[in-house]
């Protein structure tokens, strides 16, 4: 089954043009919509290409809509619209 | 039709409902949220897993719809009660629920506060989750004021929790 990446997480990162601050043990993405935090996740460290699938929660998505966000049918501003559709923008 | 027997029903901890299903995947175990009295489960699409489903458990039967599952298999249940070598102080002990998702791939989550990390054992998953937890206060307070609703929300949980040192 497909599951989150460390890879994938980076890849949302890049979409969502997240601030990447560096962490006690793994670097922190935090997502901004008009330089408000709406969202922030974890990226692991190490080799294993697995354990990411707490993301979609923290950004306030479902795992389908994270997908796509890695996969491209979602942008970054379709992501915005997502949230704004959940009351999850200030 | 969701067959659900409990399994385990002891208030303290959490309670698992292996559930018969009519597809060919047999019976599952669900995730339940201890925080709550509910029942939080996946619904199967075409590309994996959709929303994630929570329902009030004494109307779990009543969903028809579900005709796939998620096996979460909880493993533990921890508490976080200080954090050494770091000037903050625990309010109150952090719960704690660590998943078991894979052979080498554990999730510990502090449900309230939605926040969760992994690790190849139940042991780093807990560590982490330690280290994302008080990552994410820093972050969070820092911008008390510049924050959306969430981020409101799951730093109000955390403000419940842990305090920095003066």
């Amino acid at each position: 089954m497909r599951t989150l990446t460390a890879r994938d997480a980076w890849d949302i990162q890049k979409k969502l043009e997240g601030e990447v601050k560096e962490g006690r043990k793994h670097p922190q993405v935090i997502v901004r919509w008009q330089g408000k935090i709406v969202g922030r996740y974890g990226v692991r460290r190490g080799s294993r290409e697995t354990g990411h699938d707490y993301i979609p929660e923290q950004l306030s998505i479902n795992f389908r809509q994270a997908l796509d966000l890695v996969r491209c049918p979602l942008t970054k501003e379709g992501y915005f619209q997502l949230l704004k559709s959940k009351g999850k923008l200030p | 039709m969701i067959n659900t027997i409990p399994v385990q029903t002891t208030p303290s901890a959490p309670f698992f409902y292996r559930a018969g299903l009519t597809s060919s995947t047999g019976g599952q175990v669900l995730h339940v949220d201890f925080q709550e009295p509910v029942l939080v489960f996946w619904e199967a699409s075409p590309e994996g897993w959709t929303d994630k489903i929570t329902r009030p458990w004494p109307e779990v039967g009543a969903s028809q719809d579900t005709t796939e599952l998620k096996r979460h298999e909880i493993r533990s249940t921890a508490s976080i009660t200080s954090f050494p070598g770091e000037a903050y102080i625990v309010r109150e002990p952090i719960p704690v629920m660590i998943e078991r998702l894979g052979e080498s791939d554990f999730l510990a989550r502090f449900v309230q506060a939605n926040l969760a990390m992994s690790g190849e054992t139940e042991q780093e998953a807990f560590q982490n989750l330690v280290a994302e937890i008080l990552d994410a206060f820093d972050a969070l307070s820092q911008e008390r004021t510049n924050l959306g609703p969430e981020p409101v929300r799951q730093l109000d949980v955390l403000d419940k929790y842990l305090v920095r040192q003066q």
